[in-house]
């Protein structure tokens, strides 16, 4: 992603950029709601401010770590299995129906 | 021949005249109608046991009908007929005829009151599913069939052995709840263990799933794995083991489901780590926990069969279901995204989403349990599925880099389709009371607290600030054009290769045995010859010599021609 | 004049053979030959289902032609066992008769009158296995058998086939005669009787120390069973025309085998003393290595009928294994096998043989694509394949279930371990024929890889009479799912002795069903 944007992307940039703040906003009032409400929950971790929050976020760094760390051990070039694995191969073309739209 | 007959065997009826009747509108008609039969029969089906006959000295009981298999019986119906609707172009009579017999299967096999027929129903599932594999007619699918039915059949033969060994120390051929400890409830369980895809048993899903035509995929989602968790529902409840299997199968699947490449297989992983909340349900065993895992099978049949669907849809019209060749349909194909993003929104457990309502069911079971590390790997699991079910999607197939694709919406059958199912999952989300009381116990359960809503809008959001932050970074494992390596690994690279250099050792060995063998043999026969043929030192004696003669080359030709 | 139990049985044994003289005198007219054929099957089946009828009223039909020496006469006493692999023999003969006019015709065969004679002189031999009342007269019927089928094998006149018979009537003859004569020579030495009885003849003429040598010369020399390393003798006979194939494997010469090894185990040495003195415990590690060795082998080949033969030696094992097991369900479970495989057994040869006429193709990679074509024989194929698998709903499947359910009677975990995985093993080796048939594309034919097209304008099968016989029989192996409870209900007296069978079927069968199924076994007496 480190690689200019062409122009005709630069909108949809944009978008994103404005996505990302609109998430910002939103998970900011959420994680204050926690303040103005009794928490109910079966365990003790449940009782901390903001702990679904701040769950959710750490899991998915975690897990985000844990894929970019294995994922070179654990992926190969999709013609690794070939012919005995439909990775590699096309999709039966008489079994689609692709269509393209009319514009 | 019974006095109520059971739901299967319309679709074994309908399954040997669908043949017989012209492809187009009629066949599908009369195919959509056998599980709104079916359906019916089961709501209006009386509680208890019926359609038992005896056979082999054995009674078997064909419909058993309990809170338990009525609700997995009605969700098979219901599933059924939304496949039938998303299958309605096709026009491969296999399809058609093996999509009914495999649903069929799977609601004979619910309704088994005994493990025989069980058995029966559960390799009929086996049989009849490969063919949706098979049916995309490629050599890649054709191997991953092979696998898939060797699996499977492999399942039901693990079966057998763990019913005759039940058989031979019970004497009782009674399907009920049983208790781990012998050999034979052991290999009950592993068999149903394969179907569910435990831990290193699962591999089978991941692998064939994806190789299935674009409707089989749909209609595999539905049945196999969950008629294993009926099963383990049925048999196993509350037994502690299934509680770290669980547990490791809700959060392991999930790392793959993050770097795959194709869709299918990311959905496949996604689907194993859902198997595993309902198995951690079961393995608490209590009346929640047991209602939270069918609950859970329930939504998790019709979500996971929406993003299939919709997965399925950009499959059909663009020919990929890659990440990296897929992007910013979102304009193209809008009704799609649509109906996607209700199955995201379900599997990420939003408020008014059924996996909102059937998630917490479980998790609040683990959380009265005091079960603390369960409920963390579930939460973890479910932090996890909202990224790479729902985010991941979504965001990949009409977001994302925009390929140029400009493909048409899906057609009237599969928008239709994934139409209906939307609403169902909808409906568990909004409803959630008249669901519950369709569940197999009667439990007082409320999935709306303002604290549950609020905690969970918390998790989904910061998940998706959380991939939005790391999206452009370089820690972002985006997924790249790979196939990844499972333990399927083990039995398609690693053992192969070492039965290959066995094979070239003993055929060595045995190549050069033989010829001394024979080597060995005609000097015996020669050295017999001197000594007790007719000029030999034994001649003297000669009857007993000519004997001893006889005797020894007539098995060294005997010898010899056993190995021409 | 009403039938009686000495006419029905002398019968059986001459209306093959009457069959086969105007076989001979019908040379020049192929059609009434053929016709004789098929009716002469058809008679010798109505014989042997009156007999049934007769056996399952309980009635034990005999018949004593001479004396050879006291206590050694050349005689037929009908018991269950028997019962059942003459109705086998004699049923699936009209339907490999009909076959055999469809293939040999199709094949455009020489000297098909003297394959028809041959033929019912085999079906002959094996009537007079089925019934023969001592070891003696099997005997004489088993070489019968071996020397009757030996033209069949050799009947392309090549010299492969001629190698390839040579092989056959080596093996058959040599083993029978090395291991198989001494053994009954032993046992009449022993014993001073060669006779069939229930329980065995041997308990307390024979140290216990000299079973198991006696038993493996006659588990040896019973070649038919093709028990490694005897077997070679089956994937050389493949080089006979496929009728002769279906003969070999389902019908007679195998069966012979299986059916003798069982007859030995249930009434020469009795399955109490076997399961007493233990004499049968090798020869279940060697079924054993036998059902996977073979079938790790029938994996490797290419040829559809090799690949079949192995099978079939695979298959067979398992009835040798159940009779090992020495414990009546295994019994009751290797005798119900020789029905259930045949049935399936037969249907694969038949479709084997179909694919080659339609096609001249005789090697499963050649054979893509195919099922498009010929779906009615791939449809059989599968079913056959099912069955032989041992799945549900097809015959297979309760032979294994009692196989199995002897297996954990005598506590022998790791024989059903083997039957597991062999099962497994047949799904690896016979569904690739099936799947590569119906949905991998046929090279010669790539256009043809979509499911256009109608259905009526792109079936190309082999003859009607190719293709309606495995047809059938693969019906006939659903059928036998279904109707497997009279093969039961026939064999209760050889599998848990007379006495259960005077208490009805229902004592038995409850036994085996609800209450704790040690009841047959006590009835059996073993244990």
């Amino acid at each position: 992603m480190t690689q200019k944007t062409p122009p005709h992307k630069a909108g949809s940039k944009n978008r994103e950029n404005r996505l990302v703040w609109i998430t910002l906003a939103i998970a900011v009032l959420l994680g204050l709601a926690d303040f103005f409400y009794e928490q109910h929950g079966h365990f003790e971790v449940e009782h901390i401010k903001g702990f679904y929050a701040l769950f959710g976020f750490a899991a998915l760094v975690v897990l985000f770590l844990i894929a970019k760390i294995t994922s070179p051990l654990l992926t190969r070039d999709e013609n690794y299995y070939a012919p005995t694995d439909t990775v590699a191969e096309d999709y039966p073309e008489d079994q689609l129906g692709r269509e393209k739209q009319d514009v | 021949m019974f006095e109520f007959v059971p739901p299967v065997f319309y679709f074994l009826g309908a399954a040997l005249l669908l043949p017989f009747i012209p492809q187009g509108i009629l066949r599908g008609l009369f195919s959509l109608a056998v599980p709104v039969a079916a359906g019916w029969a089961i709501w209006t089906a009386t509680q208890g046991v019926s359609a038992q006959t005896d056979f082999m000295g054995y009674t078997l009981t064909l419909m058993r009908v309990d809170g338990l298999s009525t609700f997995f019986g009605l969700a098979f119906s219901l599933a059924a007929f939304v496949c039938l609707i998303y299958a309605w172009h096709i026009r491969d009579t296999v399809q058609q005829v093996s999509t009914l017999l495999y649903a069929g299967a799977a609601i004979g096999a619910v309704f088994a009151g005994d493990l025989i027929t069980l058995f029966v129903f559960w390799e009929g599932t086996a049989i009849a599913s490969v063919f949706l594999i098979w049916a995309r007619r490629t050599q890649g699918a054709y191997f991953t069939g092979l696998r898939y039915l060797i699996v499977q059949i492999g399942s039901g033969v693990i079966l057998l052995a763990g019913i005759v060994l039940h058989v031979n120390s019970t004497g009782s051929i009674a399907f009920d709840s049983m208790i781990l400890g012998s050999a034979a409830s052991w290999t009950i369980l592993l068999a149903f263990g394969i179907k569910a895809a435990f831990p290193f048993l699962h591999n089978w899903l991941e692998d064939s799933y994806p190789a299935a035509t674009i409707t089989g995929t749909v209609i595999l989602s539905a049945f196999t794995t969950k008629l294993a968790i009926y099963a383990l529902a049925r048999g196993f409840a509350g037994t502690e083991e299934l509680l770290f299997i669980g547990a490791a199968m809700a959060v392991v699947p999930s790392l793959y489901a993050v770097f795959e490449n194709d869709l299918r297989r990311t959905l496949a992983y996604a689907l194993n780590a859902q198997l595993g909340f309902m198995v951690v349900g079961i393995g608490i065993g209590t009346e929640l926990a047991v209602n939270g895992a069918a609950a859970h099978a329930f939504a998790s049949i019709f979500y996971k069969g929406l993003l299939f669907m919709g997965v399925g849809a950009v499959l059909y019209r663009t020919g990929t279901a890659k990440v990296t060749e897929l992007g910013g349909l979102a304009k193209s194909m809008p009704w799609t995204m649509a109906f996607t993003l209700v199955g995201a929104a379900s599997i990420a457990a939003l408020p008014l989403f059924s996996g909102f309502t059937t998630k917490s069911l479980i998790l609040s079971a683990a959380g009265n349990a005091h079960m603390l590390w369960v409920w963390g790997a579930l939460l973890f699991a479910s932090a996890c599925a909202v990224y790479h079910s729902g985010i991941k999607i979504i965001y990949f197939t009409f977001f994302g880099e925009d390929r140029g694709l400009t493909p048409k919406e899906a057609p009237l059958n599969m928008k239709l389709a994934m139409g209906v199912t939307a609403a169902i999952c909808l409906a568990v989300g909004i409803l959630p009371e008249q669901f519950y009381a369709l569940l197999p116990y009667d439990v007082d359960y409320h999935a709306y607290s303002f604290s549950h809503v609020i905690t969970q809008l918390q998790l989904v959001v910061f998940v998706l600030l959380a991939f939005l932050l790391v999206k452009n970074t370089r820690f972002f494992p985006a997924p790249r054009a790979t196939v990844s390596l499972d333990t399927d690994w083990l039995y398609r690279k690693v053992i192969p290769y070492l039965l290959g250099h066995i094979a070239t050792i003993v055929e060595r060995i045995w190549t050069r045995w033989k010829r001394d063998a024979n080597l060995v043999i005609s000097n015996a026969i020669q050295a017999s010859y001197r000594t007790h043929g007719p000029q030999g030192p034994v001649a003297r004696t000669w009857p007993t010599g000519s004997m001893v003669l006889w005797v020894a080359a007539l098995l060294g030709i005997t010898l010899l021609l056993t190995y021409i | 004049m009403p039938l009686t139990h000495e006419t029905a049985i002398a019968l059986t044994l001459i209306v093959p053979f009457a069959g086969m003289v105007l076989i001979g005198l019908s040379d020049r007219h192929s059609l009434i030959r053929d016709i004789i054929s098929v009716a002469t099957s058809l008679l010798l089946f109505s014989l042997t289902f009156w007999l049934l009828r007769e056996v399952e009223a309980g009635e034990v039909p005999e018949l004593i032609l001479f004396d050879v020496m006291p206590g050694l006469s050349m005689a037929f006493k009908i018991e269950p066992l028997g019962m059942l692999f003459g109705v086998v023999a004699s049923g699936l003969w009209i339907v490999t008769a009909l076959y055999a006019i469809g293939y040999m015709r199709g094949n455009k065969e020489a000297h098909q009158t003297r394959f028809y004679m041959c033929f019912a002189l085999a079906i002959s031999a094996s009537m007079g296995i089925a019934f023969a009342a001592n070891m003696f007269t099997l005997f004489i019927f088993y070489e019968v058998l071996t020397l009757s089928t030996y033209p069949l094998v050799a009947h392309k006149q090549t010299d492969g086939a001629k190698r390839g018979a040579r092989t056959y009537l080596g093996i058959l003859l040599g083993t029978s005669i090395a291991f198989q004569l001494l053994a009954i020579i032993w046992t009449w030495v022993a014993t001073g009787t060669l006779d069939f009885v229930h329980g065995g003849i041997l308990s307390g003429h024979l140290d216990d120390s000299f079973a198991p040598v006696l038993l493996g010369l006659y588990a040896f020399g019973i070649g038919k069973a093709a028990l490694m390393p005897f077997h070679r003798w089956l994937p050389a006979a493949m080089v006979a025309p496929t009728p002769v194939s279906a003969l070999l494997h389902a019908v007679a010469v195998v069966k012979a085998g299986v059916f003798t090894m069982l007859k030995i185990g249930v009434y020469i040495f009795g399955i109490d003393y076997l399961s007493l003195t233990g004499a049968s415990d090798w020869l279940m590690w060697l079924a054993a290595t036998s059902i996977i060795v073979a079938s790790v082998v029938a994996m490797t080949k290419d040829n559809l009928k090799a690949r079949l033969a192995y099978s079939t030696i695979s298959q067979l094992s398992y009835i040798t294994l159940a009779m090992a097991l020495a414990s009546s369900l295994g019994i009751m479970g290797g005798a119900m096998h020789i029905p259930m495989h045949a049935m399936g057994k037969i249907t694969l040869f038949m479709c084997a043989g179909a694919i080659y006429v339609a096609t001249q193709k005789t090697n499963i990679s050649d054979m893509r694509g195919l099922g498009r074509t010929m779906p009615f024989t791939y449809a059989a194929f599968l079913i056959g394949s099912l069955s032989i698998i041992g799945l549900p709903p097809f015959g297979g499947a309760w032979s294994k279930w009692y196989i199995l359910l002897g297996a954990a009677d005598t506590g022998q975990l790791i024989m059903i371990g083997v039957l597991m995985v062999s099962s497994l093993l047949n799904v690896a080796y016979l569904l690739p024929v099936v799947a590569q048939g119906f949905f991998l594309p046929n090279p010669d034919d790539p256009g043809a890889r979509s499911t256009k097209g109608s259905f009526r304008s792109r079936i190309k099968e082999a003859p009607l009479l190719v293709v309606l016989p495995p047809c059938l029989t693969a019906i006939g192996c659903f059928l036998l799912f279904f109707y497997a409870q009279d093969v039961y209900n026939l064999l209760i007296p050889v599998a848990f002795g007379p006495e259960a069978a005077a208490l009805g079927p229902e004592a038995t069968l409850q036994g085996v069903g609800s209450e704790l199924q040690t009841a047959p076994v006590m009835l059996g007496g073993s244990n």
